[in-house]
């Protein structure tokens, strides 16, 4: 995992990149509508690479923090007229208060219990918008979200919600990178490696996944409530075990635990599913057996693979040590 | 009341029947096999499969699901988990949720959306037990659950291959050193899986339907059973399924039908946090 002046260069890339890329697209909808796409998608794999990178958990719950993002913004600007961006603050908060209190059964059980408890916490939450009728409007689900009004601006066209997007994609990429150099960001690593020593050098295990996992939750809350206004009118279906594991498998496609893979992985997975609609339902059947080959061929992802290749043209420079 | 405890435990046989398979798999990897659900859900596909396309009669159809899910077993041990043998067991589990989808949209493509039934071998008769009214069906899947559970036990703990199989599960260096094949043995467990996944198929397709969700639903269900009885545990997870299965019924009869699903999973949530060693398992917090 490299740490300091490279990932900033990496970071400060992407946002020369990602600011001047719609210049080229701002006529084509349909490409906005991608780039939008894969920058929600961008924070949701982020929060993803929280939980898998920092703790060594895998999580196939994101779908329910999206959820109660999108749902509580929705029902925050509509019901009660607030202003869009206090109710994404305050829907991603919720999404990470619950993500905080997974956080209690997570630090008392191993690996392979938590996959199953966020899966159950998943369908939970869908369960619950799909049945609560009253507040969610259940199958129906809730139209005419007004775009975000910010003073004078409004973000209504793709192109102006496209800054919107990537100014919390840059939120998201600088939290990351400077919880890496934080003292809570060394203790989730410690406590990847070993919980018993972790604990033993006066790092408290339950804390350190409450505060990961809570974060985690807030950033996949602010993808939903960022989604929500863009799409306009959410229903359960959107929020299913299928999203959770897009997104895990953006997180594994691009490379867990580095800064320039969710960004990778998002990209490459959003553009991929869309060039690969002509063949309709095998795409899913090629998506799984996909799956199952990256983890033979390529477990570290596409930045493992360059990390891989680079390190064999550059044999004597071991300074990127993992 | 009676009659709803009844179909409860009919339910919670299913249960233990999948939780048995899902957890001599976890026995044998030390990592949980997300695409057992749709191999019960394919062993209830093949099944139609071979009635209604094969033309085959019920007995018939059921070997050839019983055949065809071997061959899965062996298919998903050698594509998704051998290759994968010495990485982190987040791999394995990772390669197995993509097997699922896998399946799960294999399914789609071939049977499509719709619920299919097929029908039980005991007809869809009812007995009037002293005034309880019990599907036949439901007597079926007591039966064929207490053989299976009573031939395990003498299998595991009589036959030599079962004490191999046993052995391999505990430690497999060890295994290996004493002489034992031990991918032979992991290849026979995901056989043993396969088949368990085809009859429980059977069973669970007349009451719930075949559709390409229901491998999820199927695995979510044996899992908090698992968890319930104590992971790994086989007594428990018999238990933990009866228990499951009746709480559902119970639940959705008179409390609610719509947020049945949503007690199930807080049931599962609470035990992990009060006694994550469930009923009868061991404790299991990471060792060190």
């Amino acid at each position: 995992m490299g740490y300091g002046s490279r990932n900033i260069l990496i970071t400060m890339i992407f946002v020369a990149v990602a600011v001047i890329v719609p210049f080229f697209f701002k006529d084509s909808r349909y490409y906005m509508n991608l780039l939008n796409f894969a920058g929600i998608f961008i924070i949701l794999t982020y929060s993803l690479n929280l939980i898998h990178g920092y703790l060594g958990l895998i999580s196939i719950g994101q779908a329910g923090f999206f959820a109660i993002g999108a749902y509580i913004t929705a029902g925050l600007t509509m019901g009660t007229g607030l202003n869009y961006f206090p109710s994404l603050l305050i829907a991603a908060i919720v999404a990470g208060l619950i993500g905080a209190m997974l956080g209690f059964p997570a630090a008392r059980i191993g690996g392979h219990y938590f996959v199953l408890i966020t899966l159950g916490f998943g369908e939970i939450v869908r369960l619950i918008i799909l049945n609560w009728k009253e507040v969610t409007n259940g199958t129906n689900g809730i139209n005419n979200i007004p775009p975000p009004q910010l003073g004078p601006l409004i973000f209504e066209s793709r192109f102006s919600y496209y800054y919107l997007v990537l100014a919390f994609v840059i939120l998201t990429m600088l939290v990351t990178l400077s919880l890496r150099r934080s003292k809570y960001g060394r203790a989730m690593l410690s406590v990847k490696v070993g919980e018993l020593a972790a604990n033993v050098m006066g790092v408290n295990p339950l804390t350190t996944k409450l505060i990961n996992i809570g974060m985690s939750g807030f950033f996949a809350g602010l993808a939903g409530g960022l989604y929500a206004s863009y799409i306009g009118s959410i229903s359960p279906e959107a929020f299913d075990v299928a999203l959770s594991i897009d997104i895990l498998t953006m997180t594994l496609v691009g490379g867990s635990g580095t800064i320039a893979g969710p960004i990778i992985g998002s990209i490459f997975l959003v553009f991929l599913k869309e060039w690969l609609r002509f063949i309709k339902e095998f795409y899913m059947i090629i998506y799984g057996a996909g799956i199952v080959l990256v983890m033979i061929f390529m477990p570290y992802g596409i930045m493992g693979l360059i990390k891989r290749i680079s390190a064999r043209f550059q044999l004597a420079g071991g300074s990127d040590g993992k | 009341m009676i009659q709803e405890i009844v179909s409860g435990l009919s339910m919670g046989c299913i249960y233990a029947l999948v939780g048995f398979g899902f957890v001599i798999i976890y026995n044998a990897l030390g990592a949980v096999n997300f695409a057992y659900g749709e191999v019960v859900m394919f062993g209830g596909y093949f099944g139609l499969l071979a009635t209604t396309w094969l033309g085959l009669p019920l007995w018939g159809a059921l070997i050839f699901s019983l055949v065809s899910m071997a061959a899965l077993g062996i298919f998903n041990m050698l594509f998704a988990y051998y290759p994968m043998r010495h990485r982190p067991v987040v791999t394995v589990i990772i390669a197995s949720i993509g097997m699922s989808i896998l399946l799960r949209n294999s399914a789609l493509a071939i049977w499509g959306p719709d619920p299919l039934k097929i029908d039980s071998f005991l007809g869809d008769g009812i007995i009037n037990m002293g005034g309880v009214v019990v599907v036949r069906h439901q007597l079926l899947i007591f039966a064929v659950t207490a053989l299976v559970f009573i031939g395990q036990y003498f299998f595991f703990a009589r036959t030599p291959i079962g004490r191999k199989l046993e052995a391999t599960a505990q430690d497999q260096e060890t295994a290996q050193l004493m002489g034992i094949k031990v991918r032979r043995m992991i290849m026979l467990t995901f056989v043993m899986a396969g088949l368990l996944g085809s009859i429980a198929g059977f069973l669970v397709a007349p009451l719930w339907f075949l559709e390409p969700d229901v491998g999820l639903y199927i695995i979510l269900k044996a899992f908090i059973a698992v968890v319930i009885g104590g992971f790994g545990s086989v007594p428990g997870l018999v238990v933990g399924g009866l228990f499951l299965g009746v709480t559902e019924v119970l639940v959705a009869s008179h409390l609610t039908s719509e947020y049945k699903d949503v007690i199930s999973f807080l049931i599962l949530i609470t035990v992990l946090m009060v006694m994550p060693q469930g009923f009868f398992g061991e404790k299991i917090a990471e060792k060190v």
